[in-house]
């Protein structure tokens, strides 16, 4: 079915082997990286491309909000804001001029899991760069006036992505409602007192504990040599020690009993609801077999939730489904947008009839291949570039310790059959195992009680 | 796990900055990958760009129309008559449509713009022909049944009304209709509630009929596509004729004197949006590059003046960015921003502030050649995958810029001196004449606002009617 792969990859991947048409998609999704760790436990990948005069540098720590203290949430997107105050060496300003004057961007991302920093370069500032991110991995400036300033920052950003978003509402709620002891139940930007209560020596003993070589994943893609890019790598980080990374200790999140729901009224016209449940984590067989589920029921208006509420009923204005997969439990979710002034429980239960039947009936043949086909084009369109595919590869090590984990995907979604969907959602999404979070316009009616939202919040 | 990293993208990830460019190279003439034109039967011009790095076959279309295109009191013609291309054709239902593109693989993506409507799809490279045949169903026969219209109007009227619930995308819309008066930019592409629920079947109908048209479009096919492509394309877009395309002219830009706040209430809010400009330039003004290194310099790029100012330095906002949207007719300068109320105040006046020191000290030479190194050096990124090319090139091409822009690029920024910059400053951007909205509780800024400029107050809701 997929032979046209082989064909085509070969053409693409410069270093890539002959394939022989019989091996798996995963050996010819392959693309080939050079992994290797230093003495003091830097993992490095590097992937030459030569097609553009680019490369793209990730460096990313396995520390995220999931690491954080109840009382300090946020700090781990904190800290990465403040990695951008510069070093003794590379001052604040001097440091983000010298990337740009360089004709380069940066930026950095946090999430429950992992805290990455990345460079998209025109090739030849290897050197550079890699001396800048070495260089930051240690030498950080704690300046009070800085610091006073970022925490305002990451304020106005909590401000702009939850309290003033229905959406970001929604996510927060999602996230609060699956998990009652888990640390993914707060948010990744962290509540506003803890913000305001995070001292700098906290910050400084966040940086002293999770930045440390032996904790970083660093992946460099594109134009560049791989013998003297190693060298460069020796040199900069070579003389960062290693040092003992402590245990992620935190407690299971036990199975829900009972369904639970939440809900803020807010001056919207629109009424807008999610429904979410505990889901496996990263790399589980079942979280390839969820993604293609939640395909099925909300992604794009062949899905079965949007043909029924959005282009039957006319209830709603969109509604997508997926499955999130961090790495230590997942959360498949459906997210709605109700048009103005129609009724938001008839399309919570629309969307637990489509649940109910992905439950009771399988999945038809056309569907699961069209699934398949939709994730197959997201995978290819995440390796168009030098920095999608550096940050494939990094997700990948980082999460999994192995990044060929990301060749087997397409094999691994190709296997998925009607039954294990049914069964599937069997397991995971039963009717007591939802949680609702509604966020309905002022003035609108209450929602019906439903039995066993007792153990709401 | 590949497909995390989309998601993550999207919603779970918090990105140091909202400040983004398009995306080094070493100078002389940049080559671009290799593309081949041909012009159909009918007069569809049609560009190739071949790319075998991957399995993937890309269409996108580019018809010469957008919202300013819609009657004076038909707005939002443009925007349904996208919505409605992939909801029945003359052979197909929406739903079997539906179902044929999620089969291949997605959907058709429709972008209605002011100027123009791109319309675009992906699928693998496998399924091509499957994707040739119901793409070019789509725009060349699309059915605009009775009821699809219905559903449609419904369905817009519907995001009319909750734009309000999306702050930023709200303060966006209303700001262009108070810069604009009666200009067509001054419309929502979605259009007005009042003429969106008048429109009829027949004034869909006439729309594109009037202007989707072979010979006012053009069409890139990029990935890897059969050899026989022509030939494919001449029997799929065969049968759509040709016809004189309608010309359209733009009323004058309104000016703006002195400066002017406009405070839109809404009591809830728990962030106050700001957008402050004035009009800016068309997509063929002669100092389009040096107003783009102008731009860099002032909040065009991470490390900017407005950056470093109004964030780094002050704490008032996670994003603040400049941006000249240069159109057909001359689009807007814009500042975008948030903070938190109690500084709106604060927030406005240093904005200012920093745009008067910039316009009237100008920029340095330090800054002018760290500017161009960043934008050469983002340049190949802007051009990295075979679609950015096919995408751009057709943009180009739609407002007459030769592709020397492109090749040329590297050279001609790298050419441009400090004293030009200046000088484009002083020529195209207005500290004192422009105008300022903010989307707030009004109690808690009026008195803020007042001792820098005259304020004019209004509640949201005339905009949710």
């Amino acid at each position: 079915m997929f032979r046209w792969l082989s064909l085509s990859l070969l053409i693409a991947v410069s270093a890539q082997a002959e394939v022989s048409p019989k091996t798996s998609l995963a050996d010819q999704m392959r693309i080939e990286v050079d992994k290797y760790q230093l003495p003091n436990g830097l993992t490095v990948l590097l992937h030459e491309d030569h097609s553009a005069p680019l490369i793209s540098i990730h460096q990313w720590f396995r520390v995220g909000s999931s690491h954080e203290k109840v009382g300090r949430t946020g700090m781990a997107h904190f800290f990465e804001h403040l990695m951008f105050k510069g070093t003794p060496k590379y001052p604040k300003n001097e440091f983000d001029r010298q990337i740009q004057a360089n004709g380069g961007t940066n930026n950095a991302m946090t999430s429950l899991d992992y805290t990455g920093y990345y460079e998209n370069m025109p090739s030849g500032t290897l050197d550079l760069i890699l001396d800048i991110e070495a260089d930051r991995m240690r030498n950080l400036n704690f300046d009070p006036t800085e610091i006073k300033n970022e925490r305002e920052v990451v304020k106005e950003e909590r401000r702009y992505r939850v309290e003033n978003s229905v959406f970001g509402y929604l996510h927060e709620g999602v996230f609060e409602t699956v998990f009652r002891v888990h640390p993914y139940r707060w948010p990744v930007v962290g509540y506003m007192k803890d913000l305001d209560a995070t001292s700098m020596e906290d910050l400084k003993e966040f940086y002293r504990v999770f930045y440390a070589p032996n904790n970083a994943v660093l992946v460099i893609t594109g134009d560049f040599k791989s013998g003297a890019t190693k060298s460069l790598i020796e040199k900069h980080y070579g003389k960062i020690p290693s040092q003992p990374l402590p245990e992620h200790k935190f407690d299971p999140e036990p199975q829900q009993k009972s369904q639970r729901s939440m809900q803020l009224v807010k001056d919207v016209q629109s009424p807008t609801f999610a429904v979410a449940y505990q889901a496996p984590p990263a790399g589980q067989d079942d979280a390839y077999v969820l993604d293609l589920l939640a395909n099925i029921l909300g992604n794009g208006s062949s899905s079965r939730l949007h043909k029924q509420l959005v282009y039957r009923q006319q209830v709603a204005s969109s509604i997508s489904a997926w499955n999130y997969t961090p790495l230590l439990s997942g959360v498949f979710q459906i997210f709605c947008s109700v048009k103005p002034g129609m009724n938001m429980e008839s399309a919570i239960n629309t969307t637990f009839n489509e649940i109910y039947k992905m439950r009771n009936r399988l999945v038809s043949e056309d569907e699961l291949k069209k699934a398949k086909t939709q994730v197959m084009i997201d995978y290819i369109d995440s390796l168009k570039t030098v920095s999608g595919k550096a940050r494939a590869l990094a997700l990948n090590e980082v999460l999994f310790k192995d990044y060929t984990m990301m060749f087997k995907d397409l094999d691994r979604y190709n296997s998925v059959t009607a039954e294990q969907i049914k069964a599937a959602a069997e397991k995971y999404l039963q009717t007591h195992q939802a949680a609702i979070v509604r966020v309905k316009p002022q003035g609108a009616p209450a929602p019906v009680k439903s039995s066993g939202s007792s153990e709401g919040a | 796990m590949i497909r995390q990293t989309v998601m993550v993208l999207t919603f779970l990830v918090l990105t140091l900055g909202c400040a983004s460019m398009p995306g080094g190279g070493g100078s002389g003439s940049f080559k671009l990958r290799p593309f081949r034109e041909v012009t159909l039967k009918n007069g569809l011009k049609v560009l190739l760009v071949e790319d075998k790095s991957l399995p993937y076959f890309s269409m996108f279309m580019l018809v010469a129309a957008g919202s300013s295109n819609d009657g004076l009191t038909a707005s939002g013609t443009a925007f349904l008559v996208g919505d409605l291309l992939d909801k029945g054709t003359s052979k197909r239902s929406a739903m079997e449509l539906a179902d044929a593109m999620g089969q291949i693989g997605g959907e058709l993506s429709v972008d209605v713009g002011q100027d123009f409507t791109m319309i675009s799809a992906s699928t693998l490279a496998e399924h091509q022909a499957t994707l040739l045949q119901n793409f070019s169903e789509m725009v060349t026969e699309p059915a605009f049944s009775a009821n699809e219209v219905d559903r449609a109007k419904k369905q817009v009227i519907a995001q009319l009304q909750k734009t309000v619930d999306n702050p930023g995308n709200f303060a966006e819309v209303v700001f262009d209709s108070y810069l604009y008066g009666s200009h067509p930019y001054a419309r929502r592409v979605l259009g007005r509630k009042r003429d969106v629920t008048k429109l009829r079947k027949k004034d869909i109908i006439k729309y594109y009929l009037t202007h989707y048209r072979p010979n006012n479009a053009q069409l890139a096919i990029v990935g890897d596509f059969a050899p026989t492509i022509v030939e494919d394309l001449e029997t799929v877009f065969g049968k759509w004729t040709s016809r004189k395309p309608a010309e359209l002219t733009f009323p004058e830009v309104p000016s703006i004197s002195g400066l002017q706040i406009q405070v839109i209430d809404k009591q809830d809010l728990k962030q106050t949006e700001i957008r402050l400009g004035h009009p800016g330039i068309k997509r063929t003004e002669p100092d389009f590059l040096k107003l783009r290194v102008a731009n860099t310099i002032l909040g065009g790029a991470f490390h900017s003046r407005l950056v470093d100012e109004i964030r780094d330095r002050r704490g008032l906002t996670y994003s603040i960015n400049s941006s000249f949207d240069a159109r057909k007719d001359a689009g807007p300068f814009t500042v975008s921003t948030f903070t938190r109320h109690e500084k709106v105040g604060e927030t406005v006046s240093e904005t200012l502030r920093v745009m008067k020191e910039f316009w009237e000290k100008g920029v340095t030479d330090k800054e002018v050649a760290d500017a161009k190194a960043l934008l050469r050096g983002m340049f190949p990124r802007s051009l990295e995958t075979a679609e950015r090319l096919g995408e751009t090139m057709l943009i180009l091409r739609y407002y007459q810029i030769p592709d020397s822009y492109l090749t040329n690029y590297l050279r001609d920024i790298e050419k441009i001196k400090t004293a030009e910059v200046n000088e484009a400053i002083k020529k195209h951007l207005q500290p004192a004449n422009l105008k300022v909205l903010v989307f707030s509780p009004k109690d808690k800024v009026l008195s803020q606002l007042r001792p820098i400029g005259l304020v004019q107050v209004k509640n949201y809701s005339e905009y949710v009617q």
